[in-house]
């Protein structure tokens, strides 16, 4: 416990109290748009939680069946789970329930699309390394925590469409080797459907995932205080020095302004375009399923994978393993684990243990891009899949031949992106090497270390970079 | 090394503070014209989908009136990167990551020793259904089904009559064109009716549609397909199991009942499928 010496605890202590009350109005803010992504996460998680309280009020997370007898026609005297019937409720009689509903679930896919977008800026620009790789860490738990109360979400209205997601999630808890049936058994309680599954979505969602969230957040954002952001280098500024706003006035403003704009988004499209309209699906009913039915964006990798794998027939000790397990466990274990891993994997391939406090541009680390960019695209082509009954009948194409296309595609376009952006990258280090050179020194991003991307560099990128470093006399 | 901060921003620029507290303030006011009709209109009882539009122009005024007032303000400052703090001490970090893998691997372990628990009984519950030998066939409303109920080419979901609406137990009851079916996959299929477990064997969908002219069934899910003149065999898609069948039989009455359980476990596949 050397770190927690009395002294040391003072000393953080004072750095907390300065930092939080005097601190924050001074401390500089980059001002480059990519660093809003995290921001527009950061509201969208606030819309979700105040929408969030509000339907609560009036959600009846509850299986049993009952009769409906509200003021939607099509469906009265229709027996359906009690939870159904609390978000007819909710749609036709609750005040602005619809709106909250709506601006809620859309807050879901934006939330959960910043958070994507926010990470690929961290990922293609490095901010990932040492000392942040802790951050990274905290980053990812809360994509995968995201991702999971987006599905609980998708599960607790009972409708048609929800209700067919649980049931792919129960055959992927059975799927698990070894003890399958009784994880299925212990997680979604007892033999799907069971209406214990609406008081098991709805506490996870409502407040075991959002504690986890809420938690995560608050380290995150310290984090990020305590270590600042890392930013690109620029010929205007001084290695190890961030440029940008001030916290008063000029960051506040602007965070005000971007949480005006993207709450304004999110109460328009709720207002304006509909979303999840549960009466049109039905209540689940274990006979039916609707058609076509896609989940939700951030789902649908999954939901691809389901639809274009072959129909293995794998076998271990005797057993079959179902192909939903490849699909529905091993594959969003391989993601997340390979999320985890890359900050640890790229200091270990590329002998780089350094600290790291400036963003790198995509084309100065060509091999770090080109698996990104392969992995985003493999990615790109399931979620794609997921929608391949659609695709076949709007361009006329028998089923069988789409995901026969989309085995080809899921094959071949992330080697063939990676290629790409690989020749890119070194094609445009190379451009500003020769500018360099040529021009002296612009705005070029260097990193510290030895990376292995630099040691086969083209040399007018490595002479131009040292001059520059040379003539500010900034050598560590 | 570098001179300590004095960005431009720092003493202030007392022009643009000015600015922009004047240019916020009209925002502000612009932003509250549509804010007061929002506020109207909810009174006056318009739909809510009205004052949520009219609710959004207000906040979106305002926003991007906040951003034309903060390009009053001088944008660069500039500070020394806090270069000392590497995030948390070394304890502290070996706390937190310490801390959130025994979590992990806490949570994993209680749910696996749960679940190994339950695995046997689990297990035997998914293997078996309601159907077994002498059983009656139902409709969903409960109505006996008669073995001359279905014409050639037509389909019918029925349940057991000891389990009506039971998931694991529906069956798509068919009557093919007689001889369509080959060799001994005619046992315990009268006249032609054969029965199918209705869930999809790749992941348990209900299989809702019937094309009645390729003789298949389809999987709204994952769009596996099945041939129904071929012993449910799966013919595109996913899946890689024959429908389970369940072997028929008319008793005295003229009435169909079950010979039998299903010949396979429904369903999507799971550990420990036979």
């Amino acid at each position: 416990m050397a770190g927690l010496q009395p002294k040391r605890l003072i000393a953080l202590g004072r750095t907390r109290a300065q930092g939080v009350a005097r601190g924050a109005a001074a401390k500089v803010f980059p001002t480059h748009w990519s660093f809003l992504l995290g921001e527009i996460a950061l509201v969208s998680f606030v819309v979700l939680v105040v929408t969030g309280t509000y339907l609560a009020f009036f959600y009846d997370a509850s299986g049993d069946t009952v009769t409906y007898a509200g003021s939607y026609a099509p469906l009265q005297g229709v027996p359906m789970p009690a939870a159904y019937r609390s978000v007819l409720d909710i749609s036709f009689d609750v005040p602005a329930g619809l709106l909250v509903r709506q601006v809620h679930h859309w807050a879901s896919l934006v939330f959960i699309g910043a958070l994507v977008a926010h990470a690929l800026r961290v990922f293609f620009s490095g901010a990932f390394r040492k000392p942040r790789r802790l951050n990274w860490t905290i980053g990812v738990t809360m994509a995968a925590a995201a991702t999971a109360n987006g599905f609980f979400g998708l599960g607790l209205p009972g409708d048609l469409l929800g209700g067919t997601g649980v049931r792919i999630a129960y055959g992927f808890a059975t799927s698990v080797p070894f003890i399958g049936p009784g994880l299925g058994d212990v997680v979604f309680g007892g033999e799907f459907p069971d209406p214990a599954l609406y008081h098991r979505m709805w506490q996870l969602h409502v407040l075991v995932l959002p504690a986890v969230l809420a938690v995560l957040l608050a380290g995150h954002l310290a984090l990020v205080a305590a270590q600042s952001h890392t930013q690109h280098a620029m010929a205007h500024r001084a290695r190890h020095r961030v440029a940008g706003s001030r916290g008063w006035p000029g960051y506040a403003l602007k965070t005000a302004a971007l949480s005006a704009v993207v709450v304004a988004t999110l109460v328009a499209m709720g207002a304006l375009l509909q979303i999840a309209p549960i009466w049109l699906y039905g209540p689940f009913n274990a006979a039916d399923a609707t058609v076509p039915a896609q989940p939700d964006w951030y789902l649908a990798w999954v939901e691809g994978s389901l639809r274009i794998a072959p129909s293995l027939d794998l076998r271990l000790f005797g057993r079959e393993i179902p192909g939903s397990f490849l699909s529905g466990v091993v594959l969003p274990s391989a993601v997340f684990t390979a999320l985890y891993a890359w900050p640890y994997l790229e200091a270990w391939l590329t002998g780089d243990h350094e600290a790291h406090h400036e963003a790198e541009r995509m084309r100065d680390r060509p091999v770090r891009s080109a698996l990104g960019v392969g992995a985003c695209s493999f990615l790109g082509v399931l979620v794609a899949a997921a929608g391949h009954d659609v695709q076949g009948l709007l361009l006329d194409v028998p089923l069988q031949q789409v995901t026969r296309a989309y085995r080809v595609l899921v094959l071949v376009v992330p080697p063939v992106a990676a290629a790409l952006t690989w020749k890119l990258c070194r094609d445009l280090a190379a451009g500003d090497g020769a500018a360099d050179a040529v021009d002296g020194p612009v705005a070029v991003g260097t990193g510290a270390g030895t990376d292995a991307d630099e040691a086969v560099g083209e040399a007018p990128v490595d002479e131009a970079d040292e001059a520059r470093v040379a003539a500010r006399g900034e050598r560590r | 090394m570098s001179p300590p901060d004095a960005g431009p921003a720092a003493g202030g620029d007392t022009v643009g503070r000015a600015r922009w507290r004047t240019r916020a303030a009209v925002v502000l006011a612009l932003a509250a014209a549509p804010a007061a009709v929002a506020v109207v209109a909810a009174l006056a009882g318009r739909p809510a989908g009205t004052v949520g539009a009219l609710a959004a122009a207000s906040l979106g005024v305002a926003g991007v009136g906040l951003v034309h007032a903060a390009k009053a303000l001088p944008d660069t400052a500039e500070e020394e990167h806090p270069r000392a703090v590497h995030g948390p001490s070394l304890s502290r970090r070996r706390l937190v990551r310490g801390g959130g893998a025994a979590l992990g691997v806490a949570a994993a372990g209680g749910a696996s020793v749960a679940a190994a628990g339950r695995n046997e009984e689990a297990t035997r519950a998914l293997r078996t259904t309601a159907w077994s030998k002498g059983v009656g066939v139902v409709t969903a409303e409960g109505e006996a089904v008669r073995a001359d109920a279905l014409a050639v080419g037509d389909a019918l979901t029925v349940y057991p009559s000891v389990a009506i609406l039971a998931a694991d137990a529906q069956v798509m009851l068919l009557r093919l064109a007689p001889g369509t079916l080959d060799g001994d996959a005619g046992v315990g299929i009268p006249d032609g009716l054969v029965a199918y477990s209705r869930l999809c064997t790749h992941m348990a969908c209900p299989l809702g549609l019937y094309q009645q002219r390729n003789e298949v069934l389809l999987c709204p899910c994952h769009q596996a397909l099945f041939d129904v003149a071929d012993g449910g065999r799966p013919i595109i898609g996913p899946a890689s199991r024959p429908l389970p069948r369940l072997p028929l039989a008319v008793d005295g009455d003229g009435l169909l009942v079950a010979d039998g359980p299903f010949t396979d476990a429904v369903g999507g596949g799971f550990w420990g499928r036979p």
